[in-house]
């Protein structure tokens, strides 16, 4: 089930923001159907400004509400319920509509959302490396381990959360939290890189477009600042 | 998620892809680089014409499958990319990846 949820700091007129949502011809507690899929683009067309994927206990970061507050867009999802789906479009497209930003500003929040978000789903809460995508054969192990951690509530079960608010001056900020282990941020920010490496360029990708970025908590809460002459 | 249609002919292979090639692709496209390593001798051009968005997993797909053609022989160019996805592989100092270094008109 999928819907809004009050928690910490979130008041009843923030969550009546929220449309109500029920994800029809559910297939299983992390596997969400087409239909709950739609659901969740329509969760952040105005009014609504996002949603919360329903577990017990769930509740939403202090930045989350903070930017909820401040007229922000928020998605908190479990891991098998995001994997498969455009989120970083639908957040992109909703930002730039709530946020009035211009067509290439909202191509390259597509790109540094969709990075963060793989960063999140995949090395953070399946714990699936990106060291392991060097050739034909370890990228289709590479792909079974997704596979196959996205079969394991431990895993699966995990949550993502996305914030997005309008900063001065036409900007965004976003926040990415994960409920991964966490990884040696200091260590990926230094290792060199070439043009031929297939894999570990998600982070660089992100601080080349965006004006900031700060990693914390072990590397599990990402927050980026994305001006407008970012997207020149 | 990506989509892509392919067309034999006597010159060899050509994948058009279409869509939204990202982290979440991994299974789906595991056919087509197990085709690409068949060879030798094959000309195989990958159209990324339709594609609307591609992330940095996609760039790594690229590179392997690359390295697959070359390792067995084929040849595979990479091309036509437009607006978002041309300005990825610029971004990423890739642009010689692409056949022609250019975009689709």
């Amino acid at each position: 089930m999928i819907r809004p949820l009050p928690g910490r700091g979130v008041t009843q007129a923030m969550v009546a923001a929220f449309p109500v949502l029920t994800a029809k011809g559910e297939t299983g507690w992390y596997r969400i159907s087409r239909s709950a899929a739609d659901e969740i683009e329509a969760a952040l067309t105005p009014p609504g400004r996002g949603l919360i994927e329903w577990t017990p206990g769930a509740r939403l970061s202090a930045l989350a509400a903070a930017g909820l507050a401040d007229g922000g867009l928020v998605v908190s999802l479990l891991t098998g319920s995001a994997f498969h789906q455009p989120l970083s479009h639908w957040l992109a497209v909703a930002a730039g509509r709530a946020f009035s930003l211009n067509a290439d500003f909202v191509t390259i929040l597509d790109l540094v959302l969709g990075e963060a978000l793989a960063n999140a789903l995949v090395h953070g809460n399946l714990g699936v490396g990106s060291d392991s995508r060097r050739d034909r054969d370890s990228f289709i192990n590479y792909g079974h381990a997704i596979e196959t951690r996205l079969g394991l509530p431990a895993f699966a079960r995990r949550r993502v959360e996305i914030s997005l608010r309008a900063e001065a001056e036409g900007g965004v900020n976003l926040a990415v939290l994960d409920e991964g282990g966490g990884f040696d941020f200091r260590r990926v920010l230094t290792c060199p890189h070439t043009p031929s490496d297939k894999s570990g360029r998600g982070l660089t990708i992100i601080r080349q477009l965006a004006s900031r970025v700060v990693l914390a908590e072990s590397g599990r809460r990402l927050e980026v600042t994305l001006n407008p002459e970012d997207a020149g | 998620m990506v989509d892509y249609s392919v067309e034999h002919s006597e010159d060899g292979t050509v994948y058009r892809l279409s869509g939204r090639l990202g982290h979440s692709d991994n299974v789906r496209f595991t056919s087509v680089l197990t085709d690409i390593a068949d060879g030798p001798g094959r000309r195989i051009v990958v159209d990324l014409a339709n594609l609307e968005f591609m992330d940095s997993f996609g760039i790594g797909l690229m590179l392997i499958a690359a390295d697959e053609a070359r390792r067995v022989g084929n040849h595979l160019n990479v091309c036509r990319p437009t607006g978002a996805v041309h300005r990825l592989f610029t971004w990423t100092g890739l642009r010689e990846l692409l056949a022609d270094g250019a975009a689709a008109e």
